[in-house]
């Protein structure tokens, strides 16, 4: 037995869980896909009395649009999201990260809303919904409220989740124009984490030209960054040949003043996923 | 102690077992049910030895609690051959010198089936992409990624020339 002991209880609905979270003493985990947690557990880094799996609550699962936005459920794995037709079609960045998690096994547990609120500074989905300027819904036993996902992220693996709250859904606004969009991750040789995560949200206009630019980087600082500098110089650009003439690196380094050693060696490689996940946007075209 | 009683079907059969919480799927397996064809490499997440099929999907067995396997149905690579005549992909494995030790044949069978209910003819690229999650530190790769695509062939009825 590597874990420390505690209490398992299996969550039947989200307002179950979070009876059962306002209900328990000691410290109280929720587990989905356990694809954070339970490597946590087993290597002690984490020792909670009680873990609540909401992994069987299928209000937690899925994806639909309304209200012209597009919910993704918080337990929905990162292989319904690599699959989702609505998803391929409204939100493509969302499909395009998912594909790229860990691997065909880790896909196939680990959870949108697991990741998030983990809030690992090298992770994928940090980065995606940061790209997104996504919503993320949370719900306690007497209150829901919406985050927005500028505020969610409080220092490293912290988030702006609170001990009696459930992370119920993340939503994104259906886009107006046509959407371009990259990912790019420089992986680790041996963890193959992310070192550097670029994603890149363009909306792009008639005329062909960029109407909206998102872009945030992963893997250099607590979380991932949005960098509005380089942001503001892709729009009015013509959609195609992104990179061209941009000083992302000069960018990136006025963004991210504080970057511990190798500073320059690191501004290198998050310089080269961005220049590809703008490549990325382009070849789309 | 905290232990409690699931419900699970493993290989075709149902079972009842008592396990504590903190009880990885895999030493259930191995340790409760005696299905030691499941192995245990890294033992943190990375090289897919034990991988298994969980309600039809892929799974590193290290990481799932036997409590989440209530009422679930559980495949380990006992199940693959059937009345001791190997299955087409663990023969494709054999001719196609697929393993050296071993160790970690188990788990790219496992992940291989999925990937061939994916993709009845995976490209190589597919193979290599799908099989990214299961670590072998014997043959490279070369023979593996060969068998899975020699195991479809095979499926589909025409089988290739093994040289």
């Amino acid at each position: 037995m590597y874990s420390p002991r505690f209490d398992y209880h299996r969550a039947e609905s989200i307002d179950h869980a979070l009876r059962l979270l306002s209900s328990l003493d000691g410290d109280v985990k929720l587990l989905a896909g356990g694809h954070s947690l339970v490597p946590a557990l087993k290597l002690r880094l984490a020792s909670p009395s009680h873990l609540i799996d909401i992994s069987a609550c299928s209000e937690l699962k899925g994806v639909r649009e309304e209200d012209g936005r597009v919910l993704i459920g918080a337990a929905t794995s990162y292989r319904e999201l690599e699959s989702d037709p609505l998803l391929a079609a409204r939100v493509p960045l969302v499909p395009v990260v998912a594909g790229q998690v860990a691997d065909m096994l880790v896909r196939n547990r680990g959870t949108i809303g697991g990741s998030l609120c983990n809030s690992d500074p090298n992770a994928d989905f940090p980065v995606c919904v940061l790209a997104l300027d996504a919503r993320l819904h949370v719900r306690s036993l007497g209150e829901e409220r919406a985050i927005a996902v500028s505020d969610w992220f409080d220092g490293l693996m912290s988030t702006a989740l609170r001990p009696d709250e459930v992370l119920e859904s993340i939503s994104v606004a259906a886009p107006r124009q046509q959407v371009r969009c990259g990912y790019v991750k420089v992986k680790h040789a041996a963890s193959r984490f992310g070192v550097a995560c670029a994603a890149a949200n363009l909306g792009v206009s008639g005329d062909g030209r960029v109407a909206s630019a998102a872009i945030a980087l992963g893997g250099l600082a607590d979380h991932p960054v949005r960098l509005a500098g380089l942001e503001a110089s892709l729009v009015g650009r013509e959609a195609h040949d992104l990179a061209q003439g941009l000083q992302i690196q000069e960018q990136l380094a006025a963004a991210i003043p504080d970057l511990p050693p190798p500073r320059q060696w690191l501004l290198h490689v998050a310089a080269g996923a961005i220049r590809k996940a703008l490549g990325q946007c382009t070849s789309a075209a | 102690m905290n232990e409690r009683t699931i419900s699970i079907d493993v290989n075709g059969e149902q079972r009842r077992v008592t396990v504590e919480p903190r009880t990885l799927l895999v030493h259930l397996l191995r340790e409760q049910l005696g299905l030691t064809g499941t192995h245990i490499g890294c033992d943190t997440s990375q090289c897919g030895a034990c991988t298994v099929e969980l309600d039809g999907s892929a799974v590193k067995s290290c990481t799932v609690l036997a409590v989440q396997c209530e009422g679930a149905r559980v495949r380990t690579v006992e199940s693959l051959a059937k009345d001791g005549a190997l299955s087409a992909l663990q023969q494709a494995f054999m001719d196609n010198h697929a393993l050296q030790c071993g160790f970690c044949t188990p788990g790219m069978l496992m992940s291989s089936q999925e990937i061939l209910r994916r993709h009845p003819e995976p490209t190589e690229a597919q193979v290599r992409e799908l099989l990214d999650g299961n670590i072998c530190r014997c043959t490279g790769y070369q023979n593996i990624v060969k068998a899975v695509q020699d195991a479809a062939s095979r499926i589909a009825g025409a089988p290739r020339t093994v040289e």
